[in-house]
């Protein structure tokens, strides 16, 4: 072999250059082969037996390299991975407890995720092209606000929408007698379906001749059709009651396709618009009146349009109607959204809380990072022995870093793959701590698998990586020499560095969780102004159910005596507002413009019955309330304090009277006969709003609200009730019954959501955070085993070590709680909006955290400092 | 379950064939099938790979006393024997010509 290489020339230099190219283990076999084939050549030229240009035959090396070192990568490769795989079912337990660590912080990220993905990423299903599709609002204080019928019309004039469709969701009675139920239906101009371009299981869409001729048609969900009919092919040419009234299925949608709005129950009917009147009641007759704002718009942009040209567009089309039907410009515009699903507001509402909750799991999965990484630099110092052997034969830092790599690549993966195992469950089961309805499944879907596999690969490559690099650096071949434990003190620092890391972060978590738990139970003892407690509350719409304004009156006069009646009914009354669901707005007139100028204010509104106040317990500050009565007296009006404020600034408000404006839009003239306590109505994180209650004769309402005050259990009352109703009227669907005060609390619904998984997660990241310090302990003990033995064989107390050991543990706690009360810092300010009743700052929940943080801290250093304690001196020294 | 085979390329039959005749030196398997030497060489460490060649190192004494550098010989393994065999038999059957050598070895 070590004979001197023939001269080759320039092929020869050429076949050098090349051989760079094939792997160091094969070069040499390589090069001798095709050295020798070219020396070959060059004898056989000067003997003339070829012509064969050796250049030419040397570059025929380079493919040949090239494959070479392919098929090389590929086998260490799979070489590495058979021994990653190998080595991690040899060492079980810790391969397990890395897996479980990842799925934990993984499968929490991708079940927080999938709300995302649900939501905001994903358009609703069924619609084409969605990104084409926008949403048409009316600019408003409160920010994207719905239409009036003639602005549809007016906007089907626009030339960069394509098309225009309006809509709006509403409850509907389906079905008759006791197989009535209420599903979400929408009603919806003759373009909503051609817009959206939804297919159909079976039968046609809806059209502009649907709505046009007034047709009794209907398109449903498969659902409904599965449900109602069995079979979609089945559905369509059937009658289905709708409000008391059959409507031929002409189509049933396919697709998915559940309604427009993520914000909304999933809709399972679409109706023409024109039927308005006819599901909803009386009043929606002349939906058409141009100051009847009711309508959702959508549209889709023209192939070259762009949101811009269509808002300019829109913007003069709206303020040409406007001035035609009110005779003045509008003070607001036209605002567009791109995409259909959620408008602006309930985005950003999703956006806040979402962001939140993707904090929080950040944060878990950081902790269960350090976790994994801390595992990894503990087998890295197990294995010291064994990666410094494989160093020592030869193979490079490279190498070794890339099968280590390989090995948290796979565990990671392993747990990533747990994690959203997990998830499809998990997914599922998210809309249940969920504040808010939503139109969309939530499950587990393509952004939700690339997110939780992304997550993993990071978190192999963040917290794998740093103890690959550590591991497989040079000074371990120092282990080979000294069998001791002084080496790999730089991992020991930091396995600290990220316990430290990790106690800090579960520390904040822990002083959110106090926060919101402070929060929650200020809650349940907060007075909004009015009884809630024994109160059962429900819905009942007469409109829907198709009463005239005068049967709805005698309807609603026999339900107050009847409900009375009842045993174990105290007090009973209907009001049109259900507390802390929804609610009316009244425009008045001030006699002093409000500092931004305004001259109206929207109050909160509530059409009342004969003892409302006495039943919902709200006092009356002054004055002697509602002449009682059945039908209350039509020109009495009461206020609350802070309406009077408003209204009625200077002088004695009860006598005094309020220009309000009636059902034809005339003013008429009440008279003030009461001042009521200020309520929270809408919501108990609000501040109290000013309200005005009118009589239920000024104006007809078939939208009810239900109270019925009881001396027990309000739930207990729920089926009389119930019954009750049935008996008055069987087609009559009560909704949404439930005790007032659970509504109440309902009102901090992302309250609670925050605070459940929050407590859910700052668990989970203490318990990581334990595992962490309690396995750092004990190595430490385990390295000084040796000095333990010393210090007892020369009289230390089991008090001294037990002291010397967990004092490490307690340091490491102390740091972790000095950086984690800068992190909760920040993390308490983003609580801001959840909070009720108590300040970002608490020092209650600062303390309890700090005190839990403590015990944990406490328990984890002393299981192995006792461990320590129980050495036998003599075996320490001798093994040493 | 038969394995799939993979059927053979011209290139890969006229190297295998080239060996089964005795020409089982890189260079000679060139010059005879008159393909590129990147192809042969390619070729030849596929072939090796899926067990249809074997190759050795020339005795280092041999070399020595012919004053060159070693060669690396090739030779058919029984699994490269065989996928000769029924290459050249399809290859005859899409020509309706009889193969010489091609059956019967």
């Amino acid at each position: 072999m070590n004979r001197p290489a023939p001269r080759t020339g320039i092929a020869g230099w050429l076949l050098r250059l090349i051989a760079r190219l094939v792997p160091g283990p094969e070069r040499a076999a390589w090069c001798e082969s095709w050295s020798s084939e070219l020396v070959e050549l060059q004898r056989r030229r000067r003997l003339g037996a070829t012509n064969r240009s050796p250049l030419w035959f040397v570059l025929g090396a380079l493919p040949h390299s090239l494959w070479e070192r392919k098929e090389w990568t590929m086998s260490v490769l799979l070489q590495d991975l058979r021994f990653a795989l190998r080595v991690l079912v040899r060492s079980r337990t810790f391969s397990v407890l890395a897996v479980l660590t990842v799925a934990l912080g993984v499968g929490a990220s991708t079940t927080v995720f999938s709300l995302l993905s649900a939501t905001v990423l994903r358009p609703p299903a069924g619609i084409a092209n969605p990104d084409r599709v926008v949403q048409v609002g009316r600019h408003n204080a409160g920010g994207f606000d719905s239409f009036a019928y003639p602005f549809v019309r007016a906007f089907e004039g626009s030339t960069s929408l394509g098309r225009v469709a309006a809509y709006t969701y509403r409850g509907m009675v389906v079905g008759e007698g006791a197989a009535s139920e209420v599903r979400m239906g929408q009603l919806v101009t003759g373009d909503y379906f051609a817009l959206l371009g939804t297919p159909l299981l079976a039968g046609r869409p809806l059209s502009g001749d649907d709505e046009a001729r007034r047709e009794a048609v209907a398109v449903i969900s498969e659902s409904l059709a599965r449900d109602r009919f069995g079979a979609p092919e089945r559905a369509v040419g059937a009658d289905l009651r709708v409000s008391g009234r059959p409507y031929r299925v002409v189509g049933v949608a396919g697709a998915g396709f559940r309604g427009t709005d993520v914000a909304q129950a999933p809709a399972d009917l679409w109706l023409p618009l024109s039927m308005a009147g006819a599901v909803l009641g009386p009043f929606y007759d002349d939906y058409d009146r141009p100051g009847f704002s009711w309508l959702w718009m959508l549209g889709r942009l023209d192939a070259g349009a762009d949101t811009g040209a269509a808002q300019a567009e829109l913007d003069a089309l709206y303020a040409g109607l406007y001035r035609e039907s009110w005779g003045e410009a509008p003070d607001t515009g036209v605002a567009i959204v791109r995409g259909p699903g959620l408008r602006p507001e309930e985005r950003a509402t999703l956006d806040r809380v979402a962001t939140l909750l993707l904090g929080i799991v950040a944060v878990v999965m950081l902790v269960a990072g350090a976790n994994l990484g801390s595992l990894m630099l503990a087998r890295g110092m197990a294995r010291k022995r064994e990666i410094g052997i494989r160093a020592a034969l030869g193979a490079s830092r490279v190498r070794l870093m890339r099968q280590l790599l390989t090995e948290s690549l796979l565990l990671s993966l392993a747990g990533g793959a747990v994690a959203l195992l997990a998830t499809y469950w998990t997914a599922r089961l998210l809309p249940r701590f969920l504040p808010w309805t939503l139109g969309v499944e939530i499950v587990l879907d393509r952004n939700v698998l690339v997110f939780g596999l992304l997550c993993s690969a990071v978190l192999a490559l963040v917290f794998g990586g740093l103890p690959a690099l550590r591991a497989s650096s040079g000074g371990m071949l120092v282990s080979l020499r000294e069998g001791d434990s002084r080496t790999g003190f730089g991992a020991l620092l930091l396995r600290r560095g990220l316990v430290v890391g990790q106690l800090a972060l579960s520390f904040a978590l822990l002083v959110m969780v106090g926060l919101l738990t402070i929060s929650l139970d200020e809650a349940r003892r907060a007075d909004p102004g009015f009884q809630t407690r024994e109160v059962l509350a429900a819905r009942l719409d007469l409109d829907r159910a198709g009463y005239s304004p005068a049967e709805a009156a005698i309807f609603q006069r026999d339900l107050i005596e009847r409900l009375r009646s009842l045993p174990g009914v105290e007090e009973a009354v209907i009001g049109t507002e259900v507390p802390f669901e929804g609610w009316s707005r009244e425009s008045i007139e001030l006699p002093e413009p409000l500092a931004d100028g305004s001259e109206y204010f929207q109050f909160d509104t509530t059409l009342v019955w004969d003892r409302y106040f006495e039943t919902l317990g709200i006092p009356l500050v002054s004055g002697p309330g509602f002449t009682p009565g059945s039908a209350l007296r039509e020109d009495e009006i009461v206020l609350s304090e802070g309406a009077v404020e408003l209204l009625l600034p200077e002088g004695e408000p009860v006598g005094a009277t309020v220009t309000v404006f009636g059902g034809n839009e005339q003013p008429v003239a009440l008279r003030v006969v009461g001042v009521a306590g200020d309520i929270r109505q809408r919501s108990l994180r609000l501040e109290p709003r000013p309200a005005v209650y009118l009589p239920h004769t000024f104006r007809h309402s078939g939208r009810l609200g239900l109270f019925v005050r009881t001396s027990g259990d309000p739930l207990a009352l729920e089926s009389p009730v119930r019954a009750l109703v049935a008996e008055l009227d069987e087609n009559l669907v009560m909704t949404a019954a439930g005790s007032l005060h659970e509504r109440m609390r309902g009102s901090l619904g992302e309250t609670r959501l925050v605070s459940h998984l929050a407590t859910i997660f700052g668990g989970l990241a203490l318990l990581l955070a334990a595992v962490g310090l309690y396995g750092v302990i004990g190595y430490l003990a385990s390295l000084r085993r040796h000095e333990v033995g010393v210090r007892m064989a020369l009289g230390a107390s089991s008090g001294n070590v037990l002291g010397l050991i967990a004092r490490q543990g307690l340091l490491l706690g102390a740091a972790g709680l000095l950086l984690g009360l800068l992190l909760a810092l920040p993390a308490a300010r983003a609580l801001r909006g959840l909070l009720y009743g108590v300040a970002p700052w608490s020092p209650v929940a600062i303390l309890a955290a700090a005190l839990l943080l403590a015990g944990v801290t406490v328990a984890a250093s002393l299981v192995p400092a006792r461990r320590a304690t129980r050495i036998d001196p003599a075996l320490a020294l001798r093994t040493e | 379950m038969p394995r799939r085979q993979r059927r053979l390329g011209y290139a890969t039959v006229a190297i295998l064939r080239a060996i089964a005749d005795e020409h089982a030196y890189g260079l000679d398997i060139v010059e005879q099938t008159g393909l590129a030497s990147g192809t042969v060489y390619v070729a030849l460490g596929r072939l090796q790979k899926r067990g249809f060649l074997r190759a050795a190192w020339e005795d280092q004494a041999i070399a020595e006393r012919e004053g060159r550098p070693r060669r690396r010989y090739y030779a058919l393994t029984r699994a490269g024997e065989a996928a000769l065999r029924d290459a050249l038999e399809s290859y005859a059957e899409l020509t309706g010509l009889e193969v010489p050598g091609g059956r019967g070895r």
